[in-house]
């Protein structure tokens, strides 16, 4: 065996838990907020990592708080406030949503449920 | 063994192990503002590009249903509602008599607790317009007014498209089925299109075909009091739909008081002795009006409803946070550990 099939051997080895894992391994990605302005995911964040977003919506500025693991609206320039009564989502399936400034949020990943009844 | 084969004989193995495996399915996801809620599609074990086509049909047929369904807005039940007004016979747009028929059927069957010939008091609490209700309530005045005209489905004769009411107090709002009648077209819709598994969820209430592969859809029911928390899990069989009504969807506060928007048609004020209704049935629509009936019973009246309503799967949250469930429903029902008060009866 030349060096240079050693080398494409060694490559082959290493490349494969990667292709395993693209074409056998259902999608999942583990505690994952994902941010959608109408209809378009316009943001895909780390449920563990707290922080604060402002997205755009059509209205105004909707604040979008994480922390601990979970996700809620802070502020929304919408009448009702349906969406900041409605707290804080941590299950993977749950979403909710701003309808008039059409900002909607879900939580994934890791999922207890596949969807949320309420 | 030569080194060269010793290497590749694990490599050749591996990879004839992996051939012989389905990749797994994907699910195709998606997420929709449409029927003035939030959609959310779940396809699993479909291609791709056939799920995303789908999805388009369906919420181009979603918002046509929104549109000729509202109630006060320009539109085929808009109109129907200023025609029924006048009380002589004319031809409604075909799209809203399937409500019309269903609606009379459910009315009937839940003794009037669903009655979507509310409108007008429904008005009155401030939910005919774009703009959630900041209130004031109606005065007592103006319930005892709209008592005493006592609009019911039964108000309403109907011949083909013709259609007529003899009550000009009738004003329909479908707004406890017209969600699950919806949803079960879209379900319908997917099966027609060769779709097998998939759960479509409107709003927090859905319907599911199929399986999520080897295991059957988990669903988790939120708790009516918890912010964030699941009060337990039930999985869903082919065509089954799940629907809640629960007094925290919608509401406004009022001088310190909370109003929310689950009517009681016979005393005008919204029910006060439930929290939330569950209700597994296969056709979405029966789910969605039975869940408002049965908030409208409470913990007193429920079973009864439910023996006429034909309801074999139900769970009611009073407002002291019991949990009064049917035995078929109490089997189901995975509590997830939490310490729930239990009351099952048989309707």
């Amino acid at each position: 065996m030349t060096r240079a099939d050693t080398a494409i051997l060694i490559i082959a080895i290493c490349t494969l838990p990667f292709v395993y894992r693209y074409y056998w391994q259902a999608e999942t990605s583990a505690d994952r907020v994902r941010i959608f302005s109408a209809d378009q995911l316009i943001k895909e964040l780390d449920l563990n990592k707290d922080r604060t977003v402002r997205v755009k919506g059509v209205l105004g500025h909707s604040h979008i708080q994480i922390k601990d693991g979970q996700v809620r609206f802070t502020d929304s320039p919408c009448t009702g406030k349906f969406c900041i009564h409605k707290g804080w989502l941590s299950e993977g399936g749950d979403f909710n949503a701003c309808l008039p400034n059409q900002i909607s949020i879900e939580v994934t990943g890791q999922q207890q449920f596949d969807s949320m009844n309420f | 063994m030569p080194f060269n084969l010793r290497l590749l004989l694990p490599i050749f193995v591996f990879t004839f192990l992996l051939s012989a495996c389905q990749p797994a399915p994907k699910e195709y996801k998606q997420t929709l503002l449409v029927f003035g809620t939030l959609v959310n599609i779940t396809i699993y074990d479909t291609d791709a590009s056939k799920a995303a086509a789908m999805i388009k049909a369906i919420s181009d047929d979603l918002n046509f249903m929104h549109e000729a369904w509202h109630p006060w807005k320009p539109g085929p039940l808009g109109r129907t509602n200023t025609l029924l007004a006048q009380t002589e016979w004319f031809s409604a747009n075909p799209s809203v008599m399937p409500l019309i028929t269903l609606g009379q059927q459910l009315w009937h069957d839940s003794d009037g607790l669903f009655n979507p010939a509310i409108g007008h008091l429904l008005g009155l609490w401030g939910y005919h317009q774009d703009d959630p209700p900041q209130g004031p309530p109606p005065s007592a005045n103006e319930i005892k007014k709209w008592l005493s005209q006592n609009p019911r489905m039964s108000d309403i004769e109907t011949k083909g498209i013709r259609v007529r009411s003899s009550n000009a107090a009738v004003k329909l709002d479908f707004g406890a089925m017209a969600k699950g009648l919806a949803v079960d077209r879209v379900i319908e819709q997917l099966k027609k299109n060769g779709i097998e598994h998939a759960i479509v969820n409107a709003g927090g209430d859905l319907k599911a075909i199929g399986r999520h592969g080897d295991r059957p859809w988990r669903i988790g029911i939120r708790h009516p009091r918890q912010d964030g928390s699941v009060l337990a899990a039930v999985e869903v069989n082919d065509s089954e739909s799940v629907f809640t009504s629960g007094d925290y969807e919608r509401f406004y506060t009022f001088e310190g008081k909370r109003y929310h928007h689950i009517i009681d048609p016979r005393t005008g004020y919204p029910a006060g002795q439930s929290t939330s209704v569950t209700v597994i049935h296969p056709q979405a629509a029966v789910a969605d009006a039975a869940a408002t009936a049965l908030f409208v019973a409470g913990p007193e009246q429920w079973q009864d409803i439910a023996l006429k309503m034909k309801l074999q799967y139900v769970m009611l949250v009073d407002k002291h946070g019991q949990v009064h469930i049917t035995p078929a429903m109490a089997k189901r029902i995975d509590w997830l550990g939490n310490d729930v008060q239990l009351k099952i009866s048989q309707p």
